[in-house]
């Protein structure tokens, strides 16, 4: 970064030297950056800045409450406590004014630059699926819920003050912000603020965990979503008021409004485990207005349990899915009928086709013991033959779609594979007395041959 | 490829707050010559500073519109990032500074439409208008209470400059209620696009619904101030 010359240095006096409570010497090098508030410095000692306020801003107050945050350090011994920027000795000039405070220096660049736009993430962390993007998701989420447990609210979480260095590396920054004791977080982003606090005065409120509930939730949301905030839809009123209205456009088993954005969104959606998409649904949908939010806690456990179903193979690994979550059989016993989405698109073993198997049609061939029919419907009909072996991989191309509701014929994208513990699982269960009939599977990887194979054999076993 | 084709693309592949700066330039011929030339560097640095800024590229989105005897859209609004400044030449037939305007606030509203359709949050867009002398018909009339209603709603912003001493700020005050005109001195267009350029990053880099500060001490850099 190129070093300007600063008129807080000038305000400093030229050697720009500030000292501690004790008398330590801090001696500031090139400005970092600057805001409306004041401007974060390097200092002589490597690894540490200082951030020094504007002259009005200064205050009292603000002394107070970082004397306040001194007297509770973090805990160092913690890892954790690596990541967060909490002040370390305040600072005054020759004066023995006020002039702000010294921290750790932060690695990595804001969140919402580094992640939140697909080429910039592709540029920083070209070889990144779903899974490491889920990693920094904890690792941030274990920075929250580590100051949480310190009865530290930080009041503004906001993808600027997170710093993403790698999947293990975050930083939080802006810590003098934070609400501590009596002293309030003065800012807040409107995104952040869930609907009951959107006409509050930020300086003049203290946050409640629920409150800071919504922001958590809302984060995990966007670094799943590749950036894209929970509420923002198609047509209706823009995010912020569908923030009070409570008006969330993602689905969740029967209960819907299916106006999602257009795009790799509704897919990432649908993707995710059934329990990571219920907890967003019940912290953003006006029917669970009022109700309890899930804590930083809830996130890292569903979060775990999703990079668990990442490593499983269950849900897609990639960070913009091309289709929709196929629905399980597992999901079908579970959950009913009613599944996100209105059907399953599949590829016509005769024709080429693609076609949609409805839900409708799909109860109809379960209820008859059968697995998926291999042919579209007008093959169906015309009896139109099958050929023996299975039609090769497509390459799979962006799906998409029209707006939701009705059926929905996304392009052809093959099916997922089953993973060979798997087919044994199923296998085994229709075992008795009915034929199986090895799924037509393909996979991206080109591992369909071998999975083909297998299951061929399984089904020579038991018919 | 969906109904609007190439252009939406980036709107579903980048979340990011936009915003939408419509270029409503004059190219009548009596900006020939030094004006014309000197407008065309100063929308090339613009480009090159929106495209380099780490901010902006990825929200600003910029169309441009040119006005003589018609009005003529040069480019449509698409990812800056996509965008070359274009080369402007002078035009005859007149000055139908009505006619460019009306077809800026056609390509916002159309682009307004698709950040809706995507579920993309904008900042209120912006309308630079540059004329250097009376137009020549009276389409403004018709148009100008359009500007004038999206700005009062806060839909839009405008920024009316008149370019050289024969320039009417009296029409331009028409479209724009809130900001006065302003006449560029002599023939700053790199000032007032680096003041452009700073000002799109302080908005993109705020909130929707924010209010943000324009750099005013950096206007009288190429605007004269006049009472």
């Amino acid at each position: 970064m190129a070093v300007k010359p600063s008129h807080l240095s000038d305000q400093l006096g030229r050697t720009a030297r500030l000292v501690t409570r004790s008398g330590t010497a801090v001696n500031l090098r090139e400005e970092l950056g600057r805001e409306g508030e004041g401007a974060i410095f390097r200092t002589e000692k490597p690894g540490y800045v200082a951030k020094v306020y504007q002259r009005d801003h200064a205050d009292t107050s603000r002394r107070r409450k970082l004397e306040a945050m001194l007297a509770h350090p973090l805990d160092r011994a913690h890892p954790t406590s690596r990541g967060i920027c909490w002040p370390l000795a305040i600072l005054f000039d020759s004066q023995d004014r006020f002039r702000g405070y010294v921290m750790q220096e932060a690695k990595g660049r804001p969140m919402g630059r580094r992640l939140f736009v697909k080429t910039e993430l592709q540029a920083s962390f070209p070889t990144w699926d779903r899974r490491q993007l889920v990693n920094a998701c904890i690792t941030t989420l274990e920075r929250i819920q580590f100051l949480h447990r310190a009865n530290v609210l930080l009041g503004d979480i906001n993808p600027e003050n997170i710093l993403v260095e790698n999947e293990s590396s975050v930083w939080l920054v802006d810590t003098d912000s934070y609400q501590i004791g009596q002293f309030p977080c003065p800012v807040g982003t409107a995104h952040f603020t869930p609907p009951e606090l959107q006409d509050a005065h930020f300086g003049h409120v203290l946050r409640t965990p629920q409150h800071e509930a919504f922001a958590v939730a809302t984060l995990v949301f966007m670094v799943l979503h590749l950036g894209k905030p929970p509420y923002a839809q198609r047509g209706g009123g823009s995010p912020i008021e569908n923030i009070r209205t409570m008006e969330f456009p993602y689905p969740l088993g029967g209960r819907s409004r299916r106006n999602a954005p257009e795009g790799a969104w509704r897919f990432i959606w649908s993707n995710l485990t059934y329990a990571l998409k219920e907890a967003f649904f019940e912290t953003f949908d006006k029917s669970c207005r009022g109700e309890p939010r899930r804590t930083a806690s809830d996130w890292l456990s569903l979060l775990h349990q999703y990079a668990h179903a990442l490593d499983r193979g269950h849900v897609s690994r990639e960070l913009f899915p091309a289709s929709f979550k196929p629905v399980t059989r597992h999901a079908q016993d579970k959950f009913g009928a009613a599944s996100d989405e209105s059907g399953r698109s599949l590829m016509c073993a005769a024709c080429g086709a693609p076609f949609v198997l409805s839900q409708r049609e799909e109860d109809f061939f379960r209820s008859k013991g059968l697995s998926d029919p291999k042919r579209c419907k007008s093959c169906r009909s015309s009896n139109a033959p099958q050929p023996k072996h299975v039609i090769p991989p497509i390459t799979q191309r962006q799906a998409q779609g029209r707006s939701g509701g009705g059926l929905h014929v996304p392009a052809p994208v093959p099916l997922r594979s089953i993973s060979p513990s798997k087919a044994v699982k199923c296998a085994k269960k229709r075992a008795v007395g009915r034929p199986v009939r090895a799924r037509t599977i393909t996979s991206p990887t080109g591992q369909g041959d071998v999975v083909e194979r297998f299951l061929q054999f399984l089904s020579r076993l038991f018919s | 490829m969906n109904e609007f084709g190439f252009r939406t693309q980036d709107l579903v592949e980048n979340p990011s707050t936009r915003l939408a700066v419509c270029l409503c330039l004059d190219v009548s011929p009596s900006m020939e010559g030094d004006p014309i030339e000197e407008l065309n560097k100063g929308t090339a640095l613009f480009f090159e500073a929106l495209q380099k800024n780490e901010l902006t590229k990825h929200s600003v989105e910029i169309a441009v519109v040119t006005f003589a005897g018609t009005a003529v859209a040069r480019q449509n609004f698409g990812p800056v990032l996509q965008a070359t400044a274009p080369s402007l030449n002078i035009e005859g037939g007149g000055t139908s500074l009505g006619e460019g305007v009306e077809l800026s606030l056609d390509l916002l509203e159309e682009r307004k439409k698709a950040y809706k359709l995507a579920g993309i949050e904008y900042f209120q867009p912006w309308l630079i208008i540059m004329t250097d002398g009376e137009p020549t018909d009276n389409s403004h009339l018709r148009v100008a209470p359009r500007a004038a209603d999206l700005v009062q709603h806060k839909k839009l912003s405008v920024f009316p400059i008149g370019v050289g001493d024969d320039s009417d700020l009296e029409t331009l005050q028409m479209f724009s209620p809130k900001r006065p005109p302003l006449r560029l001195k002599g023939l700053r267009f790199e000032e007032f696009f680096e003041f452009l350029g700073k000002s799109a990053e302080r908005v993109s880099a705020s909130n929707p619904g924010d209010t943000v500060p324009l750099d005013t001490e950096g206007i009288s850099k190429w605007a004269e101030m006049e009472t």
